[in-house]
């Protein structure tokens, strides 16, 4: 008897948990749905007065606020370019990602803008394309092959130079030149967001600013909860830290907590505020310099990103070459600009309805 | 599993004693590295600083506590992490859109945290499904579920008089974080050595057939272990939301390597039948005062890692070689 009780509720489990998955691709798969009802008649009287050209788009996730700004700039600019949109999203998926990309070039679109999954796996479908002479331009993330017509992405390197840049500044400010102790969070080892932002960093540091001390270089994961230990141990081995900077916004936010719980926060403009610089834009760092506890987030752009994808599939469909790596241009965001309208992480959470 | 089920009764009672050294034998070296640590840096052996490495570890302690239970019966449970995370995620979702009380939030929690341990419990001593299999395929689920509530984003700012569970300080003397680890810890301590749930834990780790044979009910203990674990994994994640003052997807990431290794450090067996609190207690401060080490020295993040593994494999070589001695 127990035994059928038991058997049941792990059925019951299973059922449960498949009617959970089910519906979660349904709901996700909805809200595109919608949007391009709702903005298909602007799109099919723009394309009416200008060529018709169909631009399938192929996303890796939606459940990334990042990737959700990235869709706002290409469904936008797409509408405002009279270009129609085929858009799918892989869930993170690579083999949905692959019959999706096979799916696009059967029904013949003009060109593809694609967020790789995986630099390695997408290499097949987008040899499809190729063959297809389909232009394939990819975003944020690329392919391992080189046969793409474009990949735009944010120069983490630069960025990296930027924050050194800033840091100095604010040292400047604070000694009338540019010196003191610094503190480097770093990002999950081993990628190569972390490895390009801690060697923009380090570098302009070790070439224009010898007088700062990088003190502390610890890995913070791209993790609140590990960047708050770590910066808490590192706050007890270095008392005297002026500034400090982080791979990503979750690594200043958690060194803002360490500061913090280790009752030394003081807010921008009193008198021993340590400096914080993160990059990404994050809707909690955005709030965070609003409240004057982080000074400044180098914010990479998906919209703009999404939206200079598009402008590029239709310089190539009009007939001109285009760059093949393209920089996306970052954007360094402080109190006076966090609360822009057109920072991604406002407009994705305004997409969002959270 | 097997192995140790094979020893006979009367050697497994004549490992009390280098059960002992070994216990020691860790605790020797949490002493040595603290010493070191002390020497090679001033600012180690402050008040500040080992309340800072017990705060720390208050989400990891509290987890490992479950898990040294689940290792004791010869299971494993590989979710924990993700189950925090889910726990953390829910928890902030019922106070920040919910309206939820954080008081009732918390108890929430340990309840989402209660119902996960108790399903994988059934699941594993009543369908007989392997511990690694269904806590793996929890690890997923808990995560995936997490990513789905979460979409991505963080749920922040959590009411601040609830950062006084994982900040602040009771009297303002003693972190509150601190007391909650420790009292989860002497119930743990309690129910091990002075219950007969406890001994019935050992027994079944020890020899599954002949537990069942005397008369426990091996099922259920198996899975009072796994929601033991579970209401562990509840407890860990308010902590660690009332620390950060919010719910990341991120959470818990890696929580069980850190959760085993601290058991099996502790001269937990992952064969069974063998585990204590205290030396479980003893492999936390070791991996946490590692952490907090390699920071305050500014050791190279790469070569962090190589030590905490390092660790690992020397204290299951001398676990493993000791094992080996026995039966011989």
């Amino acid at each position: 008897m127990k035994k059928v009780l038991l058997i049941a509720l792990a059925i019951a489990m299973v059922v449960s948990l498949a009617a959970c998955n089910q519906t979660t691709p349904a709901q996700s798969s909805e809200a595109p749905a919608s949007q391009e009802a709702s903005q298909a008649p602007a799109s099919e009287s723009a394309a009416a007065a200008s060529e018709e050209f169909t631009i399938g788009f192929s996303q890796s996730t939606l459940t990334n606020a990042f990737f959700v700004g990235m869709r706002i700039g290409v469904l936008d600019e797409a509408e405002a370019k009279g270009v129609k949109v085929v858009e799918v999203n892989a869930n993170g998926d690579i083999a949905t990602q692959t019959s999706q990309m096979e799916d696009l070039i059967s029904q013949g679109v003009d060109a593809i803008i694609s967020n790789p999954i995986d630099s390695d796996a997408i290499v097949p479908s987008e040899q499809k394309a190729v063959d297809a002479k389909i232009p394939v331009i990819y975003c944020d993330r690329g392919s391992s092959s080189g046969n793409y017509t474009s990949f735009i992405a944010t120069d983490n390197v630069a960025m990296g130079a930027i924050a050194a840049d800033k840091i100095a500044e604010f040292l400047t400010e604070k000694y009338g030149e540019p010196k003191g102790n610094v503190v480097e969070i770093q990002g999950l080892m081993g990628t190569s967001a972390a490895k390009d932002r801690g060697q923009g960093f380090n570098d302009q540091i070790a070439a224009k600013y010898p007088d700062i001390t990088i003190v502390a270089s610890q890995a913070g994961d791209f993790n609140q909860e590990t960047s708050l230990n770590v910066m808490t141990n590192i706050l007890q081995a270095n008392p005297d830290i002026d500034a400090v900077y982080g791979h990503n916004d979750d690594c200043t936010l958690g060194a803002a907590k360490a500061i913090e719980a280790a009752g030394k926060m003081k807010l921008t403009g009193e008198d021993g505020h340590i400096y914080i610089i993160g990059i990404d834009g994050i809707m909690d760092a955005l709030n965070a310099i609003k409240d004057g506890k982080i000074d400044v987030t180098i914010a990479q752009d998906p919209v703009g990103m999404g939206a200079n994808a598009v402008d590029l599939a239709v310089q190539v469909l009009g007939g001109e070459t285009v760059e093949k790596n393209v920089k996306q241009p970052f954007k360094v965001l402080d109190a006076s600009n966090c609360m822009d309208e057109t920072n991604w992480a406002i407009a994705a959470a305004a997409q969002m309805g959270s | 599993m097997k192995k140790a089920a094979m020893v006979p009764t009367e050697l497994r009672k004549t490992s009390g004693a280098s059960n002992f050294i070994a216990k020691n034998m860790m605790l020797i070296a949490l002493i040595g590295l603290c010493a070191l640590l002390a020497i090679l840096n001033s600012r180690f052996l402050t008040v500040t600083n080992l309340y800072n490495v017990l705060i720390q570890n208050t989400t990891v302690g509290i987890v490992a506590i479950g898990m040294t239970f689940v290792i004791i019966t010869g299971g494993i449970d590989l979710s924990v992490g993700s189950v925090v995370a889910l726990c953390s995620a829910l928890g902030a979702g019922m106070i920040k859109h919910g309206g939820l009380p954080w008081g009732a939030a918390f108890v929430g929690m340990v309840g989402i945290g209660i119902g996960i341990g108790l399903s994988q419990g059934l699941l594993i001593s009543r369908v007989k499904m392997p511990a690694f299999i269904v806590t793996l395929g929890m690890m997923g689920i808990a995560r995936g579920l997490t990513m789905v509530y979460l979409q991505g984003m963080t749920i922040a700012g959590l009411p601040t008089e609830m950062q006084f569970v994982g900040n602040g300080y009771i009297g303002g003397v003693v972190p509150t974080a601190v007391v909650i680890l420790l009292s989860v810890f002497i119930v743990g301590f309690y129910l091990l050595k002075y219950t007969s749930f406890g001994r019935a834990l050992y027994s079944l780790g020890g020899n599954r057939e002949a537990t069942e044979l005397s008369g426990i009910n091996v099922k259920r203990v198996e899975t009072m272990a796994y929601t033991f674990n579970g209401m562990a994994c509840g407890i860990g994640a308010i902590i660690l939301i009332s620390r950060l003052g919010s719910a990341i997807t991120t959470a818990g990431e890696g929580l069980e390597l850190d959760a085993i290794g601290a058991a099996v450090i502790g001269g937990a067996s992952l064969a069974g039948g063998r585990g204590t609190m205290l030396g479980t207690f003893i492999g936390v401060m070791i991996l946490g005062v590692l952490n907090n080490g390699m920071n305050i020295l500014n050791v190279d993040p790469f070569f962090s890692d190589f030590v905490r593994g390092m660790v690992i494999i020397v204290a299951v070589l001398i676990d493993t070689l000791r094992t080996r001695s026995e039966i011989k």
